[in-house]
């Protein structure tokens, strides 16, 4: 068994924290779908939010109920790090959209990530995955870097696979779930259809219930006076939110099955200017990391706003603490650093883009932007039973 | 795109239409296996239009510098060129009135005859769109000469306001879409002239309604919708040329005035539209429209 096992296993080399450098089982890979999984294509078994699209489906792993639920599972199950002390929702709490309220989150074995664990609201839509990652397109690629990455350590499974597929195959349920998830396969525990499952689960965190939504759809008390202002405002061509958290899930970043290309949109929003010049601090660049190219320094894939109010702190290091200071500095054109070793006006950042030029709020605006930013928050998706820790 | 349209060269020339040789056309193509002589006789033409972009005379590229832009002759560094078009007709050689083209739908032209013309390859400064390019449309048209093409440029209303999340291709594409009150920038051709970004969008303003994830909820005061007539255009011989250096001339492309967006976006407010928009052939406010110098036939 462990022979079969290690043939099918996802090899993964240094990880960074981003998957550029993870060599991937090709069932796994989007990219090489088995052809014979591949006969449909595949369809999407859950219901959605009035207006959403249909999620693309990676043609190597079509969506069932059963593989959703057993993705669950795995997702909050500690055993699935070599230590047995950590869960994918380690770092990802429901209460939190998903997001874990830290600067920059801990491995199981206590190394310290050196970007903030991203907020998990409708991932299914997003193009690619992490803060600036364009290679990583499939929620099964992303999957790989916190499960076998060494660089940092996050769960550490690398050298572990065999042990923790032996500790799930002597689990009461395990064995029962995976067949149901993988009808027809004589040995389904593996690492492959683990992370199936888990990006199956992750998939299903839909996110479009929230006050603004239930406004949209025509109820005219979901909003207070206030909100409604501040919707106004957001959408208004004086702040220019839209142009990167414009469409239905208050991203351009996105994604869906009726889409003809994936596309790929990374922004520079003027956090940094460490000399003067556009550079952000050494170590983590953003999109500069995969292209070399000084223009692409800083930029990082603009996040949904969906839920936004619970994911603090921002940004793809953690280093805004509050929704108040993100809208600072929007409406300052980018933000000052005043001292330390990044210090530097991130406003003349030359490759910051156009479209975050600063702007002017009473304290009324403000106040309203905020009540709309807040509102964006899905409170049934944070409690919804069906996504939470089934070993609780 | 299974089967060419099989045409006598002898009528092709007849037509004055250059066929585009792997254009299929749609439903004809059972006909052509059944009645191949009555679909030569009867069926429709395929045609070609092929759009090229560029700004003061320099082909439109990604990070393409381009001089001598707006009354300060900036430097103006490209970053998007795309806008959607539809009511695509020729006119009859000899006139007549216009004859609709059938747009073939693939991913960048729709069944409503909604097609996007994208330039933009996501490389460089181009940081909103996708790799994909789109330049050429497609269609059929009734046998016939003609000369002279008219288009609108823009999304037609009906298909403006549809849920964009549900829209039909080339409709939905995120980086065109305003919102689902105001609908598409039916045009998008970003610049920079240094820190100074100058962006015109032109779409549809004061469409009614309080709330913008929501479709208007009557005609929009400003449809700015252009209808743009091209009498020179020789199907199979012309190239639609889109040049925003005309467009551009009469404004100061390296300065914004404050607390309006960076560019022109159509807004009523933004003095930057007042010597763009006549030059797009729509009005701007009390300002009247001109003759449009976008587009010309090369």
């Amino acid at each position: 068994m462990r022979a079969a096992l290690a043939s099918a296993l996802v090899v993964a080399a240094v990880a960074c924290g981003d998957p550029g450098d993870v060599v991937v089982d090709g069932a796994v890979d989007a990219r090489a779908a088995d052809a014979a999984v591949d006969a449909a294509p595949p369809t999407w078994p859950f219901a959605l939010p009035p207006g959403f699209p249909v999620p693309r489906l990676p043609p190597g792993n079509p969506i069932t109920a059963e593989l959703a639920e057993l993705g669950r599972h795995l997702f909050y199950d500690q055993r699935l790090s070599a230590n047995g002390t950590q869960a994918c929702a380690g770092c990802h709490f429901q209460d939190r959209a998903f997001a874990d309220g830290r600067v920059t989150p801990s491995g199981s074995t206590g190394d310290v990530l050196r970007r903030n664990a991203m907020g998990l609201t409708n991932i299914a839509y997003n193009p690619t995955y992490t803060w600036a990652n364009p290679t990583s397109t499939t929620l099964e690629l992303q999957a790989m870097i916190p499960i076998f990455g060494k660089h940092p350590i996050e769960l550490g499974v690398a050298g572990h696979e065999g042990e923790i597929v032996d500790r799930l195959a002597a689990d009461a349920s395990y064995p029962a779930r995976f067949a149901a998830a993988f009808p027809g396969q004589p040995t389904p525990i593996t690492w492959p259809n683990i992370i199936r499952a888990i990006a199956a689960f992750e998939r299903r965190l839909i996110s479009g219930g929230s006050p603004v939504d239930r406004f949209a759809a025509g109820d005219a008390t979901a909003l207070t006076p206030s909100e409604q202002r501040g919707q106004v405002l957001f959408f208004s061509e004086t702040l220019e939110c839209v142009h990167c958290h414009g469409g239905f899930n208050y991203t351009i970043a996105v994604d869906h099955a009726a889409l003809p290309v994936q596309q790929s949109q990374f922004f520079n929003n003027g956090l940094y200017n460490v000399d003067g010049t556009g550079a952000y601090p050494m170590g983590d660049q953003g999109l500069w990391e995969f292209t070399f190219d000084p223009a692409d320094s800083g930029r990082f894939r603009p996040p949904t706003l969906r839920n936004i109010a619970v994911t603090a702190p921002y940004m793809h290091d953690g280093s805004v603490a509050t929704l108040e200071d993100v809208l600072a500095m929007y409406e300052r054109g980018g933000r000052l650093v005043t001292s330390g070793p990044f210090a530097g006006d991130g406003r003349t950042n030359p490759y910051k883009s156009p479209f975050v030029g600063g702007f002017t709020l009473t304290a009324e605006q403000r106040a309203d932007l905020l009540a709309f930013l807040r509102a964006l928050t899905d409170q049934a998706f944070l409690t919804d039973p069906t996504l939470a820790d089934p070993f609780r | 795109m299974k089967h060419a349209l099989a045409l006598a060269p002898s009528l092709l020339a007849a037509v004055g239409l250059a066929l585009a040789p792997l254009a299929a056309c749609g439903d004809n193509d059972e006909h052509t296996h059944d009645h191949p002589d009555a679909a030569i006789d009867a069926g429709p033409l395929a045609v070609s239009i092929p759009f090229a972009a560029a700004v003061r005379g320099t082909p439109f590229a990604c990070g393409a510098s381009i001089t001598g832009v707006g009354t300060a002759a900036s430097t103006y560094v490209a970053s998007d060129f795309r806008f959607f078009v539809h009511d695509v007709a020729l006119v009859p050689t000899g006139g007549g009135a216009p004859v609709p083209v059938t747009l073939t739908v693939n991913d960048h032209q729709n069944a409503a005859g909604v097609a996007l013309l994208d330039f933009e390859n996501a490389t460089g400064p181009c940081q909103m769109g996708s790799a994909a390019t789109y330049t050429t449309l497609v269609g059929t048209v009734p046998p016939g000469t003609y000369l002279g093409l008219r288009f609108k440029l823009g999304v037609p209303f009906a298909q403006n306001h549809v849920d964009p999340a549900g829209a039909p291709v080339p409709l939905g594409e995120p980086g065109m879409l305003w919102t689902w009150q105001s609908g598409y920038k039916f045009l998008k051709t970003d610049g920079a002239v240094g820190a100074n970004g100058f962006n015109l969008h032109v779409g549809s303003t004061g469409c009614p309604g309080t709330v913008p994830t929501q479709p208007p909820t009557g005609p929009c005061l400003n449809p700015n919708v252009a209808d743009i007539v091209l009498a020179s255009f020789q199907p199979g011989v012309s190239t639609v040329v889109a040049d925003t250096g005309p467009v551009l001339a009469g404004v100061d492309v390296s300065v914004n005035t404050a607390m309006t967006a960076p560019g022109c976006m159509s807004f009523p407010d933004d003095p930057e539209c007042n010597t763009i928009f006549p030059k797009l052939g729509l009005p701007f406010g009390a300002i009247p429209a001109g003759n449009q110098a976008l587009f010309t036939v090369r």
